[in-house]
């Protein structure tokens, strides 16, 4: 899989406040910050964390009505890190967008690890 | 500097005498691994692989199982495969928290952690290898199966939450680097989703931060775990089939090894320079080649060891001793104890003194001589020789 990804979520503008989880799987250490670009480029950091402080799975919300986040995108800059040094390993990072805790969209991020650490850059458009 | 030299050709004089008599030209060969091996189906066919197919899913796992079968059942090449079963199946499950669950310090600031079922089912890895026959005429296949089991393991860096939070500074750093970067040129500091170049260029200018900072971490970890506690066995079954097919295969004899380290985790002093290994292995029908006075021929061996290793700095000590017993179908059984005690000191940036003595007993042969070793390595790219057991 490519180091960068791109993803749409749709979204129901007369739903809940859209939350959102990430989680860090096959034993391997990860971090991420997480930022909202509106539709004239604009970007604010929503949340960042890593396993060593937040856990395996890391939830939070975006914090803004759905039917203003149309056109925007999450972007997720994502690092994973490998403690023993990646020979034959594999990473992988779910995210999940919901809202009123139902899932809105799901989707991995996996793959070798090819070196001791890994970077990804990830976008999720709504819609 | 002047004085460690005198006492490095002090001891080259004295020793020169002992070294005319010696039954073996180094001191390495008397220090013992003990290895129990990763692969230990490989090990029993006494085959290395050039390619070893290490599936990361299950589909991949039966893709590899059926192109190695043919379409009546029977191997059609060698199979090389190598895998955990639990991480294929269940990898996706397993955060690095819930594997490290029920670590806590010890009074002596190292890792103590209880058994765990996750662990030990995460660490387990099963290899299959299979041969056939070299020439037209030997139609014969081999299979073997092994396991590797990893009790405990308390050098496992995943299990050191200092650690892990040192990686987890050191990416939050890598990532601060790369935002930085943008920011400092006016630009926002994530590249947008259809700027395909700023991406690149996040991604690499985070990718070199982080090969800058991460891999001395893992090092420097590997490094200070050398001594810790740890438990393996490994086992290895195989058959064998005259005639290459399925239908005919039979018992051809296994292998088990196992190798259990002491740290000293809570003895202060000791628990950053001391460990003790026990040593366990026995083979089954083992092959073993013919040599320019024997034929080849099978074996039985039992392998019993233990090693004491103090490592300073500077200054390294090991006392390890091994008995073996070896019954060939062909050719004469022999059983030994092998004992030896060595010493290095570094005496300078890249020079290490080494000394060793040891002796063999109870060689049918009933040759009982000491033997006194000595090397000296002198020069740029020579390191120390004893090193852990594990």
């Amino acid at each position: 899989m490519s180091n960068i990804d791109q993803q749409t979520a749709t979204l129901n503008p007369a739903g809940a406040i859209p939350d959102v989880e990430i989680y860090f799987g096959q034993g391997q250490s990860g971090r991420f910050s997480c930022y909202l670009q509106d539709t004239n480029g604009h970007q604010a950091l929503i949340k960042e964390g890593g396993t060593a402080i937040g856990g395996d799975l890391i939830g939070f919300s975006i914090g803004q009505q759905p039917g203003n986040l149309i056109g925007n995108y999450l972007c997720w800059d994502i690092t994973v890190v490998s403690p023993s040094g990646g020979t034959n390993e594999q990473y992988l990072v779910t995210i999940s967008i919901r809202q009123g805790g139902s899932p809105v969209k799901v989707f991995q991020e996996t793959g070798p690890m090819t070196a001791a650490y890994q970077s990804l850059l990830v976008y999720v458009r709504f819609q | 500097m002047k004085i460690h030299v005198t006492f490095a050709l002090c001891l080259c004089i004295c020793l020169v005498p002992a070294l005319a008599s010696a039954q073996v030209s180094t001191v390495n060969q008397g220090q013992l691994d003990f290895p129990v091996p990763d692969s230990p189906a490989f090990t029993v066919l006494g085959v290395n692989p050039t390619t070893i197919t290490r599936p990361t899913t299950p589909e991949e796992l039966a893709t590899s199982l059926i192109n190695g079968i043919d379409q009546n059942g029977n191997f059609q090449t060698g199979i090389a495969l190598d895998f955990s079963p639990y991480m294929l199946a269940y990898g996706d499950k397993v955060g690095i928290n819930a594997y490290n669950q029920g670590c806590t310090l010890s009074a002596t600031g190292v890792n103590k952690c209880r058994l765990s079922m996750l662990r030990l089912a995460a660490r387990t890895q099963l290899s299959i290898g299979t041969t056939k026959g070299s020439s037209a005429n030997d139609k014969s296949a081999k299979l073997a199966l092994g396991f590797h089991f990893t009790i405990f393991d308390f050098g496992d860096p995943r299990l050191d939450r200092g650690f892990l939070k040192n990686l987890d500074d050191a990416e939050a750093q890598a990532m601060k680097f790369a935002k930085d970067k943008r920011v400092t040129v006016g630009k926002t500091p994530f590249p947008g989703p259809g700027d395909s170049t700023g991406q690149e260029d996040f991604l690499n200018d985070q990718n070199s931060e982080l090969k800058k900072l991460i891999p001395p971490l893992i090092d420097a970890e590997k490094k200070k775990n050398w001594n810790r506690s740890s438990w393996t066995i490994a086992a290895a079954p195989t058959w064998s089939s005259a005639d290459g097919t399925t239908s005919g295969f039979g018992w051809n004899g296994a292998g088990v090894w196992t190798n259990l380290g002491y740290g000293f985790e809570q003895v202060p002093g000791l628990c950053d320079v001391s460990q003790v290994v026990g040593y366990f292995e026995y083979r089954n029908r083992e092959a073993v080649p013919a040599t320019t006075i024997s034929a080849a021929t099978i074996q039985e061996s039992v392998h019993a060891g233990g090693k004491w290793i103090l490592g300073a700095n500077d200054f390294h000590v090991s006392a390890e001793s091994i008995y073996v017993n070896t019954r060939p179908q062909m050719g004469t059984s022999e059983k030994y104890v092998q004992t030896t005690i060595a010493a290095e000191k570094k005496i300078a940036d890249k020079l290490w003194l080494h000394i060793g003595v040891g002796g063999q007993s109870g060689r049918s042969n009933g040759r009982n001589q000491m033997f006194v070793l000595t090397s000296f390595n002198w020069g740029t790219s020579q390191e120390a020789k004893i090193s852990a057991g594990k």
